[in-house]
This record gives structure tokens, sequence and C-alpha cells, in this order.
């Protein structure tokens, strides 16, 4: 979160310097604000306890984090709404039925559909790369806010992990070099080998996202622990179970 | 990591063939018809690779991702760039963005090594 400063705001009202003063007091300092902070430290502590009654009654947006929030949980509600999507395609999925069902069809790539353990399409990986992302860049999971329903089951996780696997399995013995002796024609032959391979990556992507939790977000940083430790829990960080 | 590994060893030859005065083989000439699939692929790949870079910073890796990610890199770096654009697989510039990830990647490995680039 970006630390608001009381030059932003207009100097005739008192009612929103006290504003300006309760956020930095209240802002986990950053590298940046807390390089800024230490010289006025000392002038904030002061206008701090001149202004202390006046502070608590009249924050003028005291709605800053709920609307945060609901923004998170907003996030959240669309990134497990989803998960719940390609549980219930894969829980359905039958690999001997003639005609796939169109959850399959739309959630799993074409090619893995004859196979019992179908992969996830382009697309949903996308899909999944996109949801993640917007959760890193959410303050809760930086900052942990208190309560903010950053909640997600590790056994949902670790099994769209499970499912993304697959993809990545599939392409291990993907042969590029030398052209198939297959009938298909050399350009589809190709395209169809890239297209396992870019599967495959953005599959590796998601899951590289669901590991680190930081994607190319170099503020976010976790401990380091194994997968199997971590659950999305504590504001949105992972955090290490109790055995 | 193994799909990486076959993508951009794939692409490397490619490019060292291209370079070559030699008739395009079947493979590369296929491959060049795809040039749009092979840029957005290598640019995923990027986008991989620099995720193990945040990794490699944050996290203790398996020493076999280690040499694999290291050898990628440092045949990266050294990619020739292609005298004709146009008839290449792969333009100079996505290659331009291979190297820069590289070379992060190459200073993650050497501090994860304890070793000293300079």
């Amino acid at each position: 979160m970006r630390p608001l400063s009381s030059t932003s705001l207009p100097p005739q009202s008192p009612k929103r310097q006290s504003f300006a003063v309760e956020i930095i007091q209240h802002t986990t300092p950053t590298p940046s604000s807390s390089v800024a902070s230490t010289n006025h430290k000392s002038k904030k502590a002061t206008i701090a306890t001149h202004l202390h009654e006046r502070r608590i009654s009249t924050s003028p947006h005291p709605t800053h984090i709920p609307a945060e929030k609901d923004r998170v949980d907003a996030i959240v509600s669309q990134f497990t709404t989803l998960l719940d999507d390609i549980f219930e395609a894969e829980d359905v999925f039958n690999h001997e039925a003639e005609e796939q069902t169109e959850g399959s069809a739309a959630f799993f790539s074409t090619d893995s559909l004859r196979d019992g353990h179908p992969w996830l399409s382009k697309e949903m990986h996308r899909k999944l790369d996109v949801h993640l992302r917007k959760l890193v860049r959410t303050v809760a999971w930086k900052h942990g806010v208190a309560g903010s329903g950053l909640r997600i089951e590790t056994g949902d996780l670790a099994r769209i992990t499970g499912i993304c696997e697959r993809a990545v399995r599939a392409a291990e013995m993907v042969e590029l070099k030398e052209l198939g002796g297959d009938d298909d024609p050399k350009r589809e032959w190709m395209m169809n080998r890239l297209g396992r391979i870019e599967n495959a990556i953005l599959a590796a992507n998601v899951i590289m996202l669901l590991i680190t939790g930081s994607g190319t977000d170099q503020q976010v940083s976790l401990p380091s622990r194994p997968f199997s430790e971590r659950s999305f829990t504590d504001g949105g960080r992972y955090t290490r179970r109790k055995r | 990591m193994e799909v990486i590994r076959i993508f951009l060893d794939s692409l490397f030859h490619w490019i060292a063939a291209g370079s070559s005065d030699n008739a395009l083989s079947d493979t590369l000439s296929v491959a060049i018809s795809c040039t749009k699939q092979i840029s957005a692929l290598l640019q995923n790949c990027v986008t991989l690779l620099s995720q193990f870079e945040t990794q490699l910073a944050e996290t203790v890796s398996q020493e076999s991702i280690i040499n694999v990610l290291q050898f990628l890199a440092v045949e990266a770096i050294f990619l020739e760039n292609q005298a004709r654009d146009k008839e290449s697989v792969i333009s100079n510039q996505s290659i331009e963005s291979l190297r820069v990830v590289s070379m992060g990647i190459l200073r993650q490995v050497s501090s994860t090594r304890g070793l000293s680039l300079t």
C-alpha cells in the first residue's frame, strides 16, 4: 500500500491532517517508506499525541480496509469457484464414454480426453495463472490483513497442482528436432507438439505460482518450506501445518 | 524442467542450423513456418524462467535443477544474433529477452553456490 503523506491532502483541513497521521502510524513499513520515515518519526509522534482524541473519532475513510477485504473476498471467491468447476468436471469425466460432456471439452485438453487422467487446456492454465497473479497482488497477501478471508483449502491446491503436473509430464517425451514418420502433414505435426509443450509450460507456470506464491512480484518473499507443509491461511500467506 | 530443456535445446539447434550455410533441413523449414507459435512459446518460457530465478533466490533448489538452468542459461547468453531476422525461427528481440532472464538466473546460481561473477 502506498503510504499517504500529509502533503497530498488539503492543508487547511484539520480533520484530513489527522487522517494522514493515522495512516502513517498503522502502515507496515516497506523498504522505501522505512528509509524516508526515520527522520520524521519523532515529529509524527508529536502530532499524533496532539491529535489523539480527534483521530479516533474523525477518520474520514474507515471503510478502506473493508473495501480491500471485499475485493480480496471477490478474487478468492472467483478462484475457488474456478477450482470447484475444474474438480467437478474431473469428477464426472469418463474417458470410456463415446461422447465427452461439454464440461470435459471446456476444461480439458483434447489430447488428454482419451486418457483416464486428463490435463487442463491452455485456456484453463491461463485463467488459473491470471487468478493467482491477482491474488498475489492483493494487499492481504503481502501484509496479511486480519480476517481478509484469503483462505483456500490445502487439499484443493494440492489437487490442482496434481492436475497441472499431468500436462507437464505429458510433454516430457516430446521430440522436436526430428520430424516424425506419422501420416500427419509436417506443419500439423510440429504445431501439435509445440501446442503440447506450450500447455506444459503454462502448467509449469501455474505450479510455480502455487509453490512460491510470488510469481514475478519480487516484493513478496516467502520462507523456504516444502509445498506439502504450506497452506493458504493466516491472511493469505502460506503457514506451516501443525503436525 | 525437462520440458523447458527440450524446447530450448530444439530452439538452439534450429538457430545453429539456420546460421549455417547448408540447405535448410525439413524440420527447420517446418519450424520457420511456425515462427509465431514458437515466439509465443518462448515468451511463456521466459516467464517461467523468471519464476525459477525468483525461486532460486528464495529457496534451496535441487542441484539437478540448478545444473540444467545453468547450462541452458549459458547457452542462451552466447547465442548468436541472426543476420537475417525475417528468415529465422525466432527474432533477435526474443533472443534478447531470453538472454536477459538467463543472466538473472546465472546471477542467482552464482549466489546460491557462493561464487562471485567478478
